[in-house]
């Protein structure tokens, strides 16, 4: 990034071939829906493009990365509130291929999961898409929220406890 | 904080692998002790295993045609701006400011005034309406700088009044002006740049926004085709759709700007139908 950010933009090519699987994955979770989330993607790049002088030697990329990509996701509600997902809009998602033995049950219960992740509050989904989906660190989840490590704990734990508790009661089970 | 608490926000990073093993001991321990943590666990761990399926979608390789063209694009935009500007045609008084003699005079100029105005000007209003003034005074002085500085041969000391334009707390109508025509017509393509978002507040303005969209067109840098774009989208511009169609259907536009404008059309949310009106 120290290179694109002194001019040669070019190389920005690399950082893009590196990231923006896991950039995709953030916004398909948030949006449920792929030509969104490869729309966000392409607004993400070409925002560190544009404002690739307000990176900071020292900063992880990754983090300033998601904190684009967030404010990008935010000014996409802003703009667009009905492409925020909703449990029955998630058809983005190809279907998983689980073995046949257990193809219907791991489909039903991936479904539920779906829902039950799409159903949870924007803030709370992020941190476990972050966590879980992306493997990214507390530390770097913090850089990424411009929050401390701490408060990440905290909250992953509060969200992967209520998507459970979403989870379950869409089964019928009790958690 | 009670220790089951503790011990249950370690949960998402236990199952994650993150724990170092004198912290993971310690869970082990409590768990064996505590039913409630270890039901937790069991339910926790079940979710996070399931969610597994939910990973590894890809997007399409459209994303990187389109990202490539975009960097080319730029690419040749920055290039651009880092050629020679474009002369403007100069009147004899072009470049008054710059000359040593004039800044000494009217440096000069204005201390007499100064000092003149302490002087003789009388004395005694209230404490609040003076400083209401003085405010004022500055507020005033302000503007005068920008619109000089966006007055000057120098591209930079143009991009400096822009900036400093974008300072001022209730600028007025000429430097609302001033920064219109830096953005239609400055011949250097950061001013421009700089000057379409030094207009960001001014975008309620119809009058504004109808200028700004005329030269969408007829605007050589792709950069600030963009920037223009992005001014239009922010000032929710339905009433200029038919200029950012123009561009999007435009064959002498960049790859890049047709994008753009055509993201712009969507961020308007027009139909079809209002979009041909």
């Amino acid at each position: 990034m120290r290179e694109v950010s002194g001019g040669d933009v070019a190389r920005l090519e690399v950082l893009f071939e590196r990231h923006h699987r896991a950039l995709f994955q953030f916004f398909l979770h948030q949006t449920g829906n792929r030509a969104t989330s490869e729309d966000l993607v392409q607004e993400v790049f070409f925002r560190i493009l544009k404002y690739r002088h307000t990176w900071k030697p020292g900063t992880g990329f990754r983090a300033w990365l998601f904190q684009i990509g967030r404010n990008a996701w935010r000014d996409q509600v802003g703009r667009h509130p009905e492409e925020i997902a909703t449990p029955d809009t998630m058809e983005g998602f190809a279907s998983a291929a689980p073995s046949p033995a257990r193809q219907a049950e791991d489909r039903e219960e991936t479904e539920f999961l779906r829902r039950a992740l799409a159903s949870m509050p924007a803030e709370k989904k992020e941190v476990l898409i972050l966590s879980r989906f992306l493997n990214m660190k507390y530390e770097e989840i913090a850089a990424a929220l411009e929050c401390e490590v701490g408060t990440v704990k905290v909250r992953v734990y509060r969200a992967l406890r209520e998507l459970g508790e979403r989870f379950f009661a869409l089964r019928g089970e009790r958690a | 904080m009670t220790d089951c608490d503790r011990y249950r926000q370690q949960i998402p990073e236990c199952l994650a692998g993150w724990l170092d093993k004198a912290a993971r001991e310690l869970l082990v321990e409590h768990l064996e002790g505590c039913s409630g943590c270890r039901a937790e666990l069991a339910a926790m761990g079940r979710v996070w295993r399931a969610m597994d399926a939910l990973g590894g979608e890809e997007p399409g390789p459209e994303l990187g045609v389109r990202f490539r063209e975009t960097l080319n694009a730029f690419s040749a935009g920055l290039a651009q701006a880092q050629r020679e500007p474009r002369k403007r045609p100069r009147g004899w008084w072009w470049g008054w400011t710059e000359r040593p003699v004039w800044q000494l005079a009217s440096a000069a100029g204005l201390l007499a005034i100064g000092l003149a105005g302490g002087r003789f000007l009388p004395a005694g209003r209230t404490p609040d309406t003076s400083v209401a003034q003085l405010q004022g005074q500055v507020e005033n002085l302000r503007q005068l700088v920008s619109l000089a500085m966006l007055n000057q041969s120098s591209p930079g000391s143009r991009l400096e009044g822009v900036v400093y334009a974008q300072q001022l707390a209730r600028p007025d109508n000429d430097v609302e002006q001033a920064l219109v025509e830096a953005a239609r017509r400055d011949p250097n393509v950061n001013v421009r740049l700089a000057a379409v978002d030094g207009l960001g507040r001014y975008g309620s303005i119809p009058a504004v926004r109808r200028t700004l969209a005329d030269g969408l067109m007829g605007e050589e840098s792709p950069l600030v085709q963009v920037a223009l774009i992005e001014f239009l989208v922010n000032a929710h511009a339905r009433d200029c759709a038919v200029e950012m169609k123009q561009l999007a259907a435009s064959p002498d536009a960049e790859p890049i700007v047709r994008q753009r404008a055509e993201w712009g059309l969507k961020q308007l949310g027009l139909t079809q139908k209002e979009i041909g009106r």
